[in-house]
């Protein structure tokens, strides 16, 4: 899965500790999903959508455009 | 607040370190509930091992054996049925991605543990071994193994 989320957090002048924090989540999980060997659970990615005012889908994109990879 | 290339990298700052990882079997206890983990389960382990080695000697001429037995017999498994009490509240506790890295080691330590059961039982089998349960101790350092592994997956 690809996601924006390294374009979103740097357009709203977050550092990975900060974004994590807002999240509930450690800043190792914020790294991980932006370096995509992470995808988040469900409620973290509708987390990180309502915190950036973004719709989930324009923020986490299946790779290959037919539901993505299982692997993280 | 700026994006530090150092961010990038998992950094200075990550509890997945080795040396808590593979001495502890645990990520760093920065969390409260990490440190609360740490505390009680070192304090059941403490208790479990300071009766099994002095306790019921020192009770032996106060309390019947009737007494003593079913008790020393039972402080293994009451204190690490504790302990995993206390590790499922940890792992409930923790941050989702830890939480996986966990999950995955345990499998791992399943898996890995239970071949090396049936071989050690087809061993103890033809050769007359008596095997400890207590053997299953050394799951634990297998898990610890299996914990740092998998972290680095997802550095």
């Amino acid at each position: 899965m690809k996601n924006e989320l390294r374009v979103l957090r740097a357009r709203h002048h977050l550092s990975q500790a900060e974004l994590a924090e807002k999240l509930g989540v450690s800043r190792q999980t914020v790294n991980a999903i932006e370096t995509g060997r992470y995808d988040p659970s469900l409620s973290l990615a509708f987390k990180v959508a309502a915190l950036f005012g973004q719709p989930i889908e324009e923020i986490f994109r299946a790779e290959n455009g037919a539901g993505g990879s299982d692997e993280a | 607040m700026a994006n530090t290339p150092s961010e990038e990298r998992s950094g200075s700052d990550s509890p997945h370190g080795p040396t808590a990882i593979l001495a502890n079997g645990k990520f760093d206890a920065r969390s409260s509930a990490g440190r609360r983990y740490r505390l009680r389960s070192g304090l059941a382990l403490a208790a479990f091992v300071i009766w099994w080695m002095f306790g019921s000697d020192l009770l032996r001429p106060l309390v019947s054996r009737g007494i003593l037995d079913p008790i020393s017999a039972l402080a293994p498994g009451v204190a690490f049925s504790y302990m995993a009490w206390e590790f499922r509240k940890y792992l409930a506790a923790m941050d989702e991605l830890e939480r996986r890295i966990h999950m995955e080691s345990i499998t791992w330590t399943y898996l890995s543990g239970f071949a090396i059961a049936m071989l050690i039982a087809g061993l103890s089998h033809v050769y007359g071994w008596r095997v400890n349960p207590g053997l299953f101790l050394l799951l634990e350092p297998v898990r610890a193994g299996w914990l740092y592994f998998v972290s680095r997956r997802y550095q």
